[in-house]
């Protein structure tokens, strides 16, 4: 349901938005970037893990995939820029962890990846209505989301393999999930919270402002 | 006694760890998140710091951090209120990331490493940089200049340093926000269309192609005082804008329309194809303007540091702080100021200034250096037997699909060939018969170097002398714009060789600090290392600085007759230098190196 609901608001407004401002569609395909580039230094991390042969090329060319598709994201995001867009460093956060089992590390790959892919296929055809006649951006959205299919179905027999029963899987899978949606629920009342952070700023701005600006210009002359 | 250096939350977070008064490792955090210029809290090159000796944080003796949180905040709240009532949006980001974050530093500290509050020092931004350079520079006695953007308040600092009662800095004298050559920089360099805090060297690199046409103009924004000082004339610049467009109207009329940043410049470092008549007036436009804050800035140092050796009376100079990159400016500073000896750090930036508020914090109640020397190559060791076994089980048929897009696509058929060396000098010979025949080498040994420069650690070898592989170079790794020089190395010893006949050799040629001209009749040998002002940014490596480094120039020498080679960072356009052998894989399955050196191992592309 979520998916369809998140699908539908993105496919009918992401049209509308990017239209309308000419900075969104650069800042998204920027955050996309952020986003792969996040990826691909994950699994770039997780290859320090005692893992076999097989499992650490699989590492490997996913994390070549996602360096791969932060650059075209990045190179997308210039090309239809009118301004140098601002590029966001988040705080890297290691889902792989040495002194847990890998197949924790797993489990967060795929959910990140599903999580990944719905967006990539709502933006897909999102991305067919903003931009009629780019053909190149849809066409690379499909690529990603098709790449991150692959990693989704390596994380699921991997993780399958790992703990060598499909219930104790999808346990750890959901106990991830839950986790995520605790820190979404966090974020958001973050968020909520800001909202009144910034009209009490905008407060004491006008309140403060004209008692201080002058000794404030005196200052910085 | 272990004491942690951190810097963070502007641009590039770094930590460092000096025990027992050595500085045992130091590192950006960049080189382990692989986000250029990466500011968050430096969480995993503090884990690296605490890893190389083995300690928990809580065993440390004490963590400084490189500024006053609470001064700096004053300043911040100051510029935000000053342009009332048309700041109220900059009023509310910066007051919620401060009153968030920022200013609880001790408390995130102290939660993130789980320390006790009272471990925690902070010493003023400048004066991190001062010690860095001071402490690290060997004299007992030197003036110090750190000029960067911004610290608390201070943006240039004059200091003295001695050892000879104490370890002891003097403020003699300071200017403040806003009137800083760090900003006013970085305000020209998104004029002209590149990314402040990060396109400066590629301001400094157009300046060659232009002339100071608009000097006088850039002038009349950095006002030299009789004295030897500055003030930036602030009606050039918004005060309600904070980044985003800092120019008033006034700077418009004065230097035209910014440069969109995705304009071309036709610009070229390789003489043998250099047009200038290609280029548009526009485009010399922008090149002028460089040219001419370039002039300035440099006249404005020489003016500093002529103040600054009439004040102290010192041999001695130590330079530190963002501007202290400039290697085109360092380099008039040691051929034109009255100093003797010059020394800037490593990394004279944020990053580095961990170290110097960690070396700081050591020696301020101490005298005794002996046990002190810095070193660039201070950063994270790896083993790459791991690296061995992924290279044999990798499957290149794919890598087709993700390659950097200017990169030419691999032949069919193409395999990896491996070869595991038991020792270094057996190494050497085929790494110099790639590199002599047109191939283009990713080198990697030993701790990554702390700092910007690649100095043969994390290094991209070819040539000095083919100029068509340094453009398949440029295009085909580092996408690296065309008006860009490259670097070289030369061992110690044969410099005289290359570089025209000099007063004296600075330290600063140690660490690709400076900029030297080239001998006209060597020229032709490290061609595609030369700007087109017939300059090249030189590393003169000895023994000592780097051993295998230092044999692989020589055997180069042996081989081609001259000890040198174009030595470029390790990385791809966009990303920090490499760190370890997992990324130098990245770089080397996506573009089109050749052959990549890990420690002991050769890995080529052969079909």
């Amino acid at each position: 349901m979520k998916m369809y609901l998140r699908r539908f608001a993105i496919r009918t407004l992401i049209p509308i938005v990017w239209r309308i401002s000419k900075d969104r569609a650069p800042a998204t395909l920027q955050r996309f970037a952020s986003t792969e580039a996040d990826s691909a230094w994950q699994f770039l991390n997780a290859l320090q893990a005692d893992v076999d042969d097989e499992l650490r090329n699989e590492l490997f060319n996913n994390a070549l995939e996602e360096v791969h598709h932060a650059s075209e994201f990045e190179r997308m995001s210039v090309e239809c820029a009118t301004s140098l867009v601002y590029k966001p460093k988040p705080e890297r956060t290691a889902l792989w962890n040495p002194r847990k089992p890998f197949a924790h590390f797993l489990a967060y790959v795929y959910v990140g990846e599903s999580d990944v892919y719905q967006q990539f296929s709502a933006y897909s055809s999102a991305v067919k209505e903003a931009m009629t006649g780019q053909k190149n951006r849809r066409t690379f959205f499909d690529v990603a989301k098709e790449d991150e299919d692959g990693h989704l179905t390596l994380a699921k027999r991997a993780l399958f393999q790992e703990f060598g029963s499909r219930r104790q899987a999808e346990r750890e899978i959901l106990k991830i999930r839950l986790r995520r949606a605790y820190q979404t629920w966090l974020r958001t009342s973050k968020q909520l919270g800001e909202v009144s952070t910034t009209m009490i700023l905008g407060l004491i701005y006008f309140l403060a402002g004209p008692v201080f600006f002058l000794a404030c210009r005196r200052r910085l002359k | 006694m272990d004491v942690l250096g951190i810097s963070a939350y502007y641009h590039d977070a770094g930590a460092a760890i000096v025990s027992d008064g050595k500085v045992v490792a130091a590192a950006a955090e960049e080189r382990f998140t692989r986000q250029k210029h990466d500011a968050n809290f430096p969480k995993f090159a503090i884990d690296f710091c605490l890893q190389t000796l083995g300690l928990d944080a809580r065993e440390l003796d004490r963590i400084v951090f490189y500024e006053e949180p609470h001064l700096k905040f004053v300043r911040v709240l100051t510029s935000a209120l000053a342009p009332f009532p048309f700041s109220s949006g900059a009023f509310v980001r910066s007051m919620k990331s401060w009153l968030s974050e920022k200013l609880w530093i001790q408390n995130d500290i102290s939660k993130r490493l789980d320390v006790h509050p009272n471990k925690i020092e902070f010493i003023p931004h400048h004066l991190s940089h001062a010690a860095q350079a001071f402490l690290g520079s060997g004299f007992s006695d030197a003036a110090i200049l750190t000029v960067d953007a911004v610290g608390e308040w201070s943006c240039t600092s004059l200091y003295h340093g001695s050892l000879n009662e104490g370890l002891k800095f003097e403020l003699l004298e300071e200017i403040s926000y806003p009137h800083s050559l760090g900003l006013l920089y970085a305000a020209f360099t998104g004029f002209l269309g590149f990314r402040p805090n990060d396109g400066e060297c590629s301001v400094m690199a157009l300046a060659a192609f232009g002339k100071p046409t608009y000097a006088e103009k850039v002038r009349q924004i950095i006002r030299s005082e009789p004295d030897g000082s500055y003030r930036i004339d602030q009606s050039y610049f918004k005060r309600d804008q904070f980044g985003a467009n800092p120019f008033s109207t006034k700077f418009f009329d004065t230097f035209g329309p910014p440069r969109g940043f995705k304009e071309s410049l036709p610009f070229s470092c390789f003489s043998d194809h250099l047009s200038l008549e290609r280029t548009s007036t526009n485009q010399q436009r922008f090149a002028d303007i460089a040219a001419s804050l370039q002039l300035v800035l440099e006249e404005t140092l020489l003016n500093l540091i002529s103040k600054l050796s009439r004040m102290t009376g010192s041999h001695n100079l130590c330079l530190a702080g963002g501007v202290a990159l400039n290697c085109v400016a360092n380099s008039r500073i040691v051929n034109e100021s009255p100093f003797e000896e010059i020394f800037i750090p490593p990394d004279p930036g944020d990053g580095g200034a961990a170290v110097g508020a960690a070396t700081y914090s050591y020696y301020s109640t101490r005298s005794d250096l002996s046990n002190f020397k810095l070193s660039p190559f201070l950063g994270k060791e790896y083993d790459v037997s791991e690296s061995v076994k992924l290279v044999r089980s990798l499957d290149i048929d794919g890598w087709n699909s993700h390659r950097m897009r200017e990169s030419l696509p691999h032949p069919e058929g193409m395999r990896l060939q491996t070869e595991v060396y038991e020792s270094f000098p057996e190494l050497i010979p085929r790494v110099v018969d790639d590199i002599s025949r047109g191939k283009i080498v990713g080198w990697f040994q030993g701790r990554f170097e702390n700092g910007p420069r690649a100095l043969g650690n994390r290094s991209i070898l070819i040539n000095p002398g083919n100029i068509e592989v340094a453009k398949r170079l440029s295009k085909t790794v580092k996408q690296r714009a065309s008006f860009r020089p490259y670097a070289f190395s030369i061992a110690e010893g044969s410099a005289g060789q290359v570089l025209a006949p000099r007063k004296k050799v600075a330290h600063t040629t140690k660490w690709m600090q400076s900029v030297e001209p080239i001998n006209e009749s060597a020229a032709p040998l490290v061609k595609a290392a030369i700007h087109i002002d017939g300059t090249t940014r030189v590393q003169i490596c000895g023994f000592d600085d780097n051993p295998k480094y230092h044999e692989l120039l020589s055997a180069y020498g042996q081989a081609a007759g001259l000890p040198a080679l174009l030595n470029t960072s390790f990385n791809e356009s966009g990303y920090p230098m490499i760190a370890s052998p997992a990324e130098a894989l990245i770089v080397f399955a996506r573009t089109n190196m050749d052959t990549l050196v890990l420690n002991n191992v050769v890995i080529r592309k052969s079909t």
